[in-house]
């Protein structure tokens, strides 16, 4: 996807992006440090380069107490492991107050991210879905932000189709069609002739060589993310 | 068509694509010398020598073959603009 | 109103200059006064095609620089009155060739021609891409060849974006395939993808069929385009193309195969080739 920059001045020297990152949690259950060292050592000696200079989220929603932790000794205990702790979130308001003065800064609440959470919107189709009804060529890209994508004509080998939401193609697809690349694990995309290049479903991905062709291709086909793996199905 | 027409089609098939790789190889040996020795001039020479012609052809009646103009490398490395010009004999120059 | 007709592929070598040539000289031959430029950067095939390589002085480069002026540029066609071949600069410099310089010698030569045909390079560089900006119509050369149809595939995607009219929001060009080099005793054997199927993949109408020929390498031998070759089979399916592009109906004629010229030779009856 190309983000155009807005506004180009030869004299800025940086862009804003939004964007999402993958990165390690820390559920902390209990404020207890000599036992957080302890444990978080054990699992070091386990698995030695797991962790190695990885960014690490420090989450105190599973804590019950109200107690302030010292967050700078948190902080020292995990470096020396090799983590790098990079915020805290969750917790009552005097933890957060008290991880900010530590050099924690204050990270979004799980609810407020677009994230996984079944519970919450299983399909990210907004009020309208972005329909496209003209072939769409090799080394074209078309997304479809915060929708879902409708595709009537042909899809090319090279083209590329993305979507937050789900991708429904009633031509040929020949390309790529990646769905719910925002991370939406319940996106699906339906097909009636597929001989695509990639599959995508919030990140997991099959290539044409590992699609089976023993799916019948009379009716439409379904793709769906089942248990972190792609199917394949007639619908 | 009759055999012999046919036949004569034939032959005369064959001698057509042979005629015709002697053309190309003939159209190729002219314009490929030709531009092999533009290659290594600097591009303003064509037009320079065309200029020089017109300038010349104004006052003395004289042919494109009779002006050359040529870039001639120097052991020093400088280079000299070499301009060669066969005037016709005075009973040919064009009075004003 | 000025035709602009742009000849492209993405693909390199599958017919863009022989049917540039060959389309020039068709519209031209109807009485249409006729341009065909060579949009090429640094290598000039357009004018060897014509024949008329050895009467090129100035190029399309000179005209943009103000070196020269059209009329000095471009050069009359020794077939055709109506015909005019504006070539290709062999200079080196690929920034030669300028939108805004492109834009002037173009609307200088909608003064007075009918059409102009626009040779584009391979590639979908400056050339190709200045080649197509302006055009009205783009004839999409194709070989029934897996890379040649996906160069064409992505070409159509540059076409619907690229050129001046999707930028102003105007009517589309309007694309035609033309698919060369085509043999259908190679189809019929299963060896080469077929019509229908480079129609399927690439869904726009198609303009003509052109069949491989020997006669395309005795017409750039001797510098006549191949449509002159009014005998050939190649000839016969450029002056059907021209002819549908014009507006008439002209049933495709050689997209089945022909009977082997032995079996035609020893029967004594005429067989129609069909």
């Amino acid at each position: 996807m190309t983000v155009s920059s807005l506004n180009t001045d030869i004299k800025t020297c940086f862009t804003l992006k939004a964007n999402f990152l993958p990165c390690m949690v820390l559920q902390l259950t209990q404020f207890d440090l000599e036992l957080i060292e302890q444990q978080i050592t054990s699992s070091i000696r386990k698995a030695p380069n797991l962790f190695q200079g990885s960014p690490i989220v420090i989450d105190l929603d599973k804590i019950n107490t109200p107690d302030v932790l010292n967050f700078a000794k948190l902080k020292c205990i995990l470096i020396s492991n090799g983590m790098m702790p990079i915020g805290v979130r969750g917790g009552t308001r005097q933890q957060q107050e008290a991880a900010i003065i530590d050099g924690l800064p204050l990270l979004p609440s799980k609810l407020n991210v677009i994230e996984k959470d079944k519970p919450k919107t299983p399909n990210a189709s907004s009020a309208f879905s972005k329909v496209v009804t003209t072939p769409i060529r090799s080394g074209m890209q078309v997304y479809a932000k915060e929708s879902d994508l409708i595709v009537t004509a042909a899809v090319s080998p090279g083209a590329e189709l993305f979507a937050d939401g789900n991708i429904h193609v009633y031509g040929p697809l020949r390309g790529r069609a990646l769905a719910g690349v925002q991370g939406n694990t319940e996106a699906r995309i339906f097909c009636r002739m597929l001989d695509a290049e990639l599959v995508s479903i919030a990140g997991y991905y099959l290539t044409k060589e590992n699609m089976q062709a023993n799916v019948s291709s009379d009716g439409m086909i379904q793709i769906i993310l089942e248990h972190n793996q792609i199917r394949i199905e007639a619908l | 068509m009759n055999i012999s027409d046919k036949l004569t089609k034939i032959i005369h098939y064959f001698q057509r694509s042979e005629k015709t790789a002697q053309l190309a190889k003939d159209r190729l040996q002219i314009i490929i010398a030709h531009e092999r020795s533009k290659r290594d001039k600097p591009d303003y020479l064509e037009l320079l020598q065309k200029d020089i012609l017109d300038v010349i052809a104004k006052y003395i009646s004289i042919n494109k073959e009779d002006v050359r103009v040529e870039v001639v490398e120097q052991k020093e490395g400088c280079s000299i603009l070499e301009l060669n010009v066969i005037l016709p004999n005075s009973a040919d120059a064009r009075s004003l | 109103m000025t035709k602009t007709i742009v000849i492209t592929s993405g693909k390199g070598g599958v017919g863009k200059t022989t049917t540039s040539a060959s389309f020039a000289v068709g519209l031209a031959s109807r009485g249409y006064k006729t341009a065909v430029i060579d949009f090429d950067i640094g290598l000039r095939n357009l004018d060897l095609i014509m024949g008329c390589e050895r009467r090129v002085v100035y190029d399309f480069v000179n005209v943009i620089r103000n070196e020269a002026n059209l009329n000095q540029a471009l050069i009359r066609d020794k077939h055709i009155k109506d015909l005019f071949i504006l070539p290709a600069s062999q200079t080196r410099d690929k920034d030669a060739l300028t939108p805004e310089g492109v834009a002037k010698v173009l609307e200088e030569l909608s003064k007075t021609f009918d059409y102009i045909v626009c040779d584009s390079p391979a590639g979908i560089e400056r050339g190709a891409h200045l080649a197509m900006y302006f055009a009205d119509y783009a004839i999409v050369v194709t070989n029934p060849e897996v890379s040649s149809v996906r160069d064409s595939d992505r070409m159509l995607g540059l076409l619907t974006s690229k050129t001046k009219r999707a930028e102003e929001g105007r009517d589309p060009i309007a694309e035609y395939l033309l698919l060369t080099r085509y043999s259908p005793k190679r189809v019929k054997k299963g060896d080469m993808l077929s019509l229908t199927d480079v129609n399927e993949i690439l869904a726009i109408p198609l303009l003509g069929v052109i069949p491989e020929s020997q006669a395309v390498l005795r017409a750039s031998n001797t510098g006549e385009p191949v449509i002159l070759d009014e005998k050939s089979d190649a000839g016969q399916a450029y002056s059907d193309a021209v002819a549908r592009f014009l507006g008439e109906e002209v049933p495709h004629r050689f997209i089945a195969e022909k009977s082997h010229w032995l079996k035609r030779l020893f029967r004594l009856k005429e067989k129609e080739a069909v």
